[in-house]
């Protein structure tokens, strides 16, 4: 069902009408709303191709809410790092894809969950961006990343995405929850329409105090060939039996194009999912005290402005209200110093220790989570705080350490697929885009459907 | 771990109306993560510093120079409420 940028090209104008059309057409919760017409097709390397982006991506004139009715009818009056970036090479941004309320793995979206194109009875992720894609709808999409919002998505929906090193893509106009975790990324039908896109959002933005002051490269990556791919034990940890099967296969992939992969343990592995969800907690605390019906978005009546910003506040669903409180207990006084504090310095443990494995390897891998897409409804299907720990450790271990990771499908379950991620280090970005083009080409995994 | 008394002062810090009804699920809840939490507590972090985000830039100072910036009625057209040129809100006290 996926097509291509070229494949889109190749429609021509028909390319953006016919891409609007399936979003209005919409009833698998992929998108929150159409938007953008063929008009505003300008020229440039993605002149002419529709792009989703995430709702938590800032665009101009068009509601955007991040699946929250907090923000339900804010039309923000400026657009997005990114949203320039894509209209300026030319594309044009067709729909605003469904993700979790405030991308919190685990919340619920006002538009309920995004259905999987490839079995309507799994969900497509925490957002609808892969699903957008895999469903042949848009080329790419352009989503954020914190928990695998992006990444998880991409590996239940056998699409590939990528999210760069800390800083490569600005966040001005992103709608964080977590500011020292997100990430803006892209998912695609492939690794080499992905690098496209992110090539288009790459360099420094003043508006950004993170943006990185060169724009990243992703060509002259290392070949695998001679690589040294290091596999966390702490990473395989609750993964199936047939997540396993596939990634094991993958392993067979690499070695065969010239790597040598080798198991390891990380120290720091069990501290990487409580300390990102404790990080995670506070800056929501912080990040999401905006939301109080002054300045945007809805407001409760009340008699008196306390009473007006706690009704206001009460439309965030239960496990956004949860995570704010538990925020707020971790940076009290009494809290701080055990948990947040301590949060802060064992993040400063993680990095270290994977500066020190990257001495060792070139490359780290591992499934991107644990298992394939899971049933809609199931246990998480009326919000679940816990969800993020069903993903991966590997997840979260990247986001603590800014690193680059790209997921490429490694094989299906039944018709289900499964993701490899391939980690680099800091600003190894290129290493990973050539690892994931190498194994795409060789794995060459396709659906039984496919086959 | 909290109490249901805590809980509710929590609510009301965060500024968040929640049900009474509610509030032992959320302290339930709420519970659940503190304990999965103290998984953290053995590691090894005296004499560690702390990392606030994962940029390894050194943070470098801008030129103070005015630019423009939003212009009011577009900073206005999304409130709820507004009066001339502020964001308007009931009365505090």
């Amino acid at each position: 069902m996926t097509k291509d940028i070229a494949s889109f090209k190749a429609a021509g104008d028909k390319a953006v009408a016919e891409s609007l059309e399936k979003i209005k057409k919409d009833d698998s919760g992929i998108f929150i709303a159409a938007c953008g017409d063929a008009k505003a097709a300008g020229s440039g390397p993605l002149s002419g191709i529709p792009i989703a982006v995430s709702d938590n991506i800032s665009t101009k004139d068009v509601e955007t809410t991040c699946g929250s009715k907090i923000l339900k009818g804010y039309v923000p009056p400026f657009s997005g790092k990114a949203v320039d970036d894509l209209t300026n090479a030319g594309a044009v941004i067709v729909g605003k894809t469904n993700m979790v309320e405030f991308g919190i793995l685990g919340a619920v979206s006002t538009k309920g969950p995004v259905k999987n194109p490839l079995d309507n009875t799994r969900k497509g992720g925490p957002s609808g961006s892969a699903a957008a894609v895999a469903a042949g709808i848009v080329p790419a999409a352009v989503c954020s990343d914190v928990g695998g919002l992006l990444r998880v998505s991409a590996s239940f929906c056998g699409t590939a995405a990528f999210k760069p090193s800390y800083g490569a893509v600005s966040r001005f106009g992103l709608i964080y929850y977590t500011g020292s975790l997100d990430q803006i990324g892209v998912t695609a039908t492939t690794v080499s329409d992905v690098v496209t896109v992110m090539d288009v959002l790459s360099g420094n933005d003043n508006r950004d105090t993170t943006s990185l002051p060169d724009k990243m490269v992703y060509s002259g990556g290392k070949p695998l060939s001679g690589c040294k791919i290091g596999i966390p034990e702490e990473f395989l940890e609750g993964v199936s039996a047939d997540v396993m099967k596939t990634f094991d296969e993958a392993v067979a992939t690499f070695e065969k194009l010239g790597a040598t992969c080798k198991k390891f343990s990380m120290n720091t592995a069990k501290y990487m999912q409580p300390v990102h969800d404790i990080i995670a907690a506070g800056e929501s605390s912080a990040m999401l005290a905006k939301y109080d019906g002054t300045r945007f978005g809805p407001r409760a009546e009340a008699d008196n402005w306390h009473e007006m910003i706690a009704k206001t506040r009460a439309l965030f669903g239960p496990v956004v209200e949860r995570r704010i409180m538990l925020g707020i207990h971790l940076l009290m006084a009494g809290q701080y110093n055990d948990y947040y504090m301590k949060s802060m310095q064992t993040r400063t443990l993680i990095i270290e220790e994977f500066e020190s494995v990257f001495k060792e390897y070139d490359l780290l891998i591992s499934p991107t989570a644990k298992d394939v897409a899971p049933e809609l409804g199931g246990a998480c299907g009326a919000g679940c705080d816990q969800e993020f720990s069903s993903y991966s450790t590997a997840i979260a271990g990247v986001d603590l350490a800014g690193l680059p990771a790209a997921t490429v499908p490694c094989g299906f379950v039944g018709k289900l697929p499964a993701g490899l991620q391939i980690i680099g280090g800091y600003l190894k970005d290129a290493d990973v885009i050539a690892a994931a083009e190498a194994f795409e080409k060789a794995a060459d995994v396709k659906s039984p459907e496919a086959k | 771990m909290i109490q249901k008394d805590e809980t509710k002062e929590l609510a009301w810090v965060a500024r968040i109306a929640v049900e009474d009804k509610d509030i032992p699920e959320f302290q339930d809840k709420i519970n659940q993560k503190l304990d999965y939490y103290t998984v953290i507590a053995d590691a090894p972090t005296d004499g560690v510093k702390k990392t606030v985000n994962p940029s390894r830039l050194n943070t470098v100072l801008r030129k103070d120079v005015v630019v423009p910036s939003m212009k009011v009625e577009d900073a206005l057209k999304n409130a709820p409420d507004v009066y001339e040129t502020s964001f308007k809100i009931p009365k505090i006290l």
